[in-house]
C-alpha cells in the first residue's frame, strides 16, 4: 500500500522537478542569449528616445551640448512655440501629403511593373535588374541627380518642357515654385522607391498558386476579378509588410528634401524631418528640434497604427 | 554544443559592437610632432607646437592647393610648429566642430565667415583674438572689419580678407547693347534704366539674366539680402541684437523699395526666382547673364566654368543713390581666423605666428589676384594689389556699415529670402509679408 502509493506520486514529482529545473534553465539560457539584443535595444533605441522626449521638454542649446550644462525644464514651451509660429502645423500638413501621395503612387505604380513583369513578358529578368538601378544608388546621390535635371535655367526637365510647348514655357523649374516643389520631390522619392517595392510584390504574386488562377480562368473570371479576387487577397500580407515599410521611409524622408529644396520656397517642403533639423543644426535648439522629433515618432506610429487597422479590418 | 555556440555568438555581437567604439583623443590625420623628430630636429628652444586648424578651404577645389602650400611653407620657416588640418564642407563645420569637440578633440584654429561668430562664441569654442595675438598686430585690422565679429559688444575672429556685396558685370554684353561702363549708374532710377535697355536688347537670345540676385532660402541669399536691405537704407537689428522697427520710418520704406525691386526683377524675367549664387555664377562663366550682385570672391566658381572669364568680368559698386533713402552702404562679409577658446601660451604664440604669416602681401597677393577675390583688411596688406576685375567695385568698398549680429542672425537673415519670394511670387501684401517677416525673425531672436 505504502509502496504502491508513494511510488508513482514520488516518480511524477521528480519528473515535475526534472522539467520545472529543464524549463527554469532553457528560459534562463535564453535570457541569456536574448541579453546581448536587449542591452542593445536599450542603449541605442530606448535610452535616445527616452532623452529626446526629455530633451523636448528643456530649454537645450549649444552652450548646453558643449559646456555639458543640464537643459532647464520648461515644461510645453518648446511645443507651443512651434505651435504659435505655425511651423508644427504646415509642416505636419506637408508631412501627411508626401507621405499619402508618395506611399499610394507608389504601390499603384509598383504593382503596375509587378504585374507586368509576372506576366512572363520577354527580357523580364532583363527588366527586374535595370529596375533595380534607382534602389542602389544612394539616396544623397539620387537627390543630386534629380537636382540635376530639375535645375534651372539649364535642367533637363525645363529644356524638355520648352521643347513640348513649343517654346511657350521656357522658365519652369519645378522646385522653384511653391505650388510644385513638393511634387519635384515626390518624383525624385518615386524614382528610388518603386524598385524595391515592385521586386517585393512580384515575389508575394510569385507565391500565389498557378492551379487557382487556372482555375478561375476555366470558371470565366475576368482578368480584373481574378485581381481583386484572388491575387490581392493571396498577396495581404506582403503587401501590409510594404506599404508599412514604404510609410515610415518617407515619414522619416530626409536627404531628398535636402539635396532638392532644403524646406522651401517659402516652407513648401518643410516636412517634421526638415524643420526637425533645422531647429537643431540650424538654429541650434536641440530641445525645440527634439520637441519636432517627438511629434515625428508619434505621428508615424499613429498613422502605421491606423494603417494596419484599416488593413486588418478590412482583411476580416 | 548548439548553446556553446548560439553563447558565443552572442557574446561576439556584444563585443563586435564594443569595438566599434574608438578613443578618439589618439586619432589624427597627421602624427603628432612628439612623434615626427624630423619637424623638431631644427628647433632647438622651442617645444614641438601642434595646431589642429579645422579648415572649409581645403574641401574647395580652387582653394585648396594654395592652402597646402601656404601651411608647408610656414612649417618649414617655424619648424616648431605643426598643423594638423581638417578637413570640412563648408555646411558641416559648425555641426562637425560640436561633434568633435564633445568627444574630446580641440579646434585650435577655425577657417570660416563671420556669420558662424554667434554660434561658436555662444558654444564657447571661439576666444576673443585679443586674447590671442600680439597687440600690435591686432591694433592693424581695419575697425570697420573688425566690427563685423561683434557679438555681444566683444570681437570674436579676424578677418582674412573682406568684401563688401558688388554687382559682377559681363563687359561683352554690357557693350553688345551700346552701353559703357564708364557711364554705369550711379542710382536705383540709372540702373533700372540699363536693365530695361538690356532686358529689350537680349529678349529671345541665350542670355538667361539681366541682373541677377538671388533668392534662394539659403545662409548666402539671406546676408545678400540683408545687404540689399541696407543699401536702400534699411536697418534690421538695434545694437542689442533685437529686430529694428520694420513697420515704420526708414525701415519700412527700404523694406518696401527692396521687395519692390526684386518684384520688379522677377515679374520682367530680369532674374529668376529661387536661385542661388553658385547658380548666377556659373551663368555668369558661361556668358549668360549680364549683371548680378555677389560677393567678390564668387569670381572663383566663375572662373571654373571659364578660365578666361576675366576677360569679359569686371564689377561695379552698389549705386549710392537706392530708393528714398538708401545710400548702397553694404554689409561685410569676410572670410576669418575663429581662434579656439583655451588655447595654452605655446598654442596663442603659435595660432598668432600663423594668423600674420597668412596676413601679408608676399603670402596673398597671389590668392587676392587669382584665387579669391576680394579686399585687404589689415595695415599689413594695404599695398597688395588687389585684381583688376574688382577695380570697379573698389570704390564701394568704403560704403560698409555695421550691424549688430543676433545669435540666430543666419535663420532670421535667410528668413529674407522667404519674404522675397511671399511678395514677389505668392502675392502676399506689404503688410502682411513685413508681418510674416516680423513673426518669423522673433520666433528666431527669442527661441
Amino acid at each position: 500500500m505504502r509502496t504502491s502509493t508513494k511510488g508513482p506520486s514520488k516518480k511524477i514529482n521528480s519528473h515535475h522537478t526534472i522539467l520545472g529545473t529543464k524549463n527554469q534553465k532553457d528560459a534562463a539560457f535564453s535570457l541569456l542569449l536574448l541579453m546581448p539584443a536587449i542591452i542593445l535595444c536599450i542603449t541605442f533605441i530606448l535610452i535616445p528616445i527616452v532623452d529626446s522626449v526629455k530633451m523636448s521638454f528643456t530649454s537645450y542649446k549649444i552652450k548646453n551640448l558643449t559646456q555639458g550644462i543640464p537643459g532647464v525644464w520648461n515644461n510645453f514651451a518648446n511645443y507651443t512655440r512651434l505651435w504659435e509660429s505655425g511651423k508644427l502645423q504646415d509642416s505636419i500638413v506637408v508631412t501627411l501629403w508626401f507621405v499619402g501621395i508618395t506611399v499610394v503612387l507608389t504601390f499603384i505604380i509598383s504593382m503596375a511593373l509587378a504585374l507586368m513583369l509576372n506576366s512572363k513578358i520577354k527580357g523580364a529578368r532583363f527588366l527586374r535588374s535595370v529596375m533595380m538601378i534607382p534602389w542602389v544608388i544612394p539616396t544623397v546621390i539620387a537627390g543630386l541627380l534629380w537636382a540635376w535635371i530639375f535645375a534651372n535655367p539649364y535642367g533637363l526637365l525645363q529644356y524638355l518642357v520648352k521643347v513640348f510647348t513649343g517654346g511657350r514655357i521656357d522658365d519652369f523649374g519645378i522646385l522653384n515654385n511653391q505650388n510644385t516643389a513638393l511634387w519635384g520631390v515626390i518624383i525624385a522619392a518615386l524614382w528610388k522607391q518603386i524598385p524595391l517595392m515592385t521586386l517585393l510584390l512580384l515575389s508575394g504574386m510569385q507565391n500565389v498558386p498557378d492551379s487557382i488562377m487556372e482555375a478561375a480562368t476555366i470558371d470565366g473570371a475576368s482578368y480584373m476579378a481574378r485581381l481583386f479576387n484572388i491575387l490581392i487577397p493571396y498577396m495581404r500580407s506582403v503587401i501590409a509588410v510594404t506599404v508599412s515599410m514604404c510609410i515610415i521611409e518617407n515619414f522619416k524622408q530626409y536627404p531628398l528634401f535636402a539635396t532638392l529644396t532644403n524646406g522651401g520656397p517659402s516652407g513648401a517642403t518643410t516636412t517634421l524631418a526638415v524643420l526637425s533639423y533645422d531647429e537643431a543644426f540650424v538654429n541650434y535648439n536641440y530641445g525645440s528640434g527634439a520637441a519636432v522629433t517627438t511629434v515625428w515618432l508619434l505621428l508615424m506610429i499613429v498613422v502605421v497604427f491606423i494603417f494596419n487597422r484599416i488593413f486588418k479590418k478590412s482583411q476580416d | 554544443m548548439k548553446k556553446l555556440l548560439a553563447f558565443i555568438l552572442a557574446m561576439v555581437m556584444v563585443l563586435s559592437m564594443a569595438a566599434c567604439g574608438t578613443d578618439n583623443t589618439d586619432s589624427t590625420d597627421k602624427p603628432d610632432t612628439t612623434n615626427a623628430p624630423d619637424t623638431i630636429q631644427g628647433s632647438a628652444e622651442k617645444e614641438p607646437v601642434t595646431l589642429r586648424f579645422y579648415n572649409y578651404a581645403l574641401s574647395e577645389k580652387a582653394k585648396a592647393a594654395w592652402w597646402e602650400n601656404t601651411i608647408a611653407e610656414f612649417e618649414k620657416e617655424h619648424d616648431w610648429i605643426n598643423i594638423e588640418t581638417v578637413t570640412v564642407d563648408f555646411n558641416s563645420m559648425i555641426t562637425t566642430l560640436n561633434n568633435d569637440i564633445a568627444s574630446g578633440q580641440t579646434a585650435d584654429l577655425i577657417y570660416g565667415e563671420n556669420a558662424w561668430v554667434p554660434t561658436l562664441a555662444e558654444a564657447g569654442f571661439i576666444d576673443k583674438p585679443s586674447n590671442v595675438l600680439s597687440e600690435d598686430f591686432y591694433n592693424g585690422y581695419y575697425d570697420y572689419a573688425l566690427d563685423a565679429f561683434k557679438y555681444n559688444d566683444e570681437v570674436y575672429g579676424v578677418p582674412h580678407y573682406m568684401t563688401n556685396w558688388i554687382i559682377f558685370v559681363n563687359k561683352d554684353l554690357i557693350e553688345g547693347a551700346g552701353l559703357k561702363m564708364e557711364d554705369f549708374p550711379t542710382t536705383e532710377k540709372g540702373l533700372k534704366e540699363w536693365i530695361d535697355k538690356l532686358g529689350a536688347h537680349y529678349k529671345g537670345s541665350n542670355v538667361s539674366t539681366i541682373f541677377g540676385v538671388t533668392t534662394a532660402e539659403v545662409p548666402a541669399t539671406g546676408t545678400a539680402l540683408h545687404a540689399l536691405f541696407s543699401a536702400y537704407g534699411g536697418h534690421l537689428f538695434n545694437d542689442d541684437g533685437s529686430l529694428d522697427d520694420l513697420t515704420s520710418g526708414n525701415n519700412k520704406t527700404a523694406m518696401s523699395e527692396m521687395l519692390d525691386f526684386c518684384d520688379y526683377l522677377i515679374d520682367n524675367n530680369y532674374t529668376q526666382e529661387n536661385l542661388k549664387l553658385k547658380d548666377y555664377r556659373a551663368a555668369f562663366g558661361a556668358g549668360n547673364v549680364c549683371m548680378y550682385i555677389d560677393q567678390s570672391w564668387g569670381y572663383a566658381q566663375i572662373g571654373e566654368v571659364d578660365q578666361e572669364a576675366s576677360k569679359f568680368t569686371v564689377s561695379a559698386p552698389l549705386p549710392t543713390t537706392m530708393g528714398t533713402n538708401g545710400k548702397g552702404d553694404s554689409l561685410i562679409s569676410a572670410h576669418s581666423f575663429l581662434l579656439g577658446s583655451d588655447l595654452d601660451d605655446a598654442k596663442k604664440e603659435a595660432v598668432d605666428l600663423f594668423v600674420q604669416y597668412c596676413t601679408s602681401n608676399e603670402v596673398m597677393e597671389e590668392y587676392l589676384n587669382n584665387i579669391g577675390l576680394a579686399f585687404p583688411a589689415h595695415e599689413n596688406m594695404k599695398d597688395c594689389k588687389i585684381s583688376p576685375i574688382l577695380d570697379g567695385a573698389a570704390a564701394g568698398s568704403e560704403h560698409v556699415m555695421y550691424q549688430a549680429m543676433p545669435a540666430a542672425v543666419v535663420s532670421i537673415e535667410k528668413q529674407l529670402a522667404t519674404t522675397v519670394l511671399n511678395y514677389t511670387i505668392n502675392g502676399m501684401s506689404l503688410d502682411d509679408a513685413i508681418a510674416d517677416y516680423i513673426q518669423q525673425a522673433e520666433y528666431h531672436i527669442n527661441q
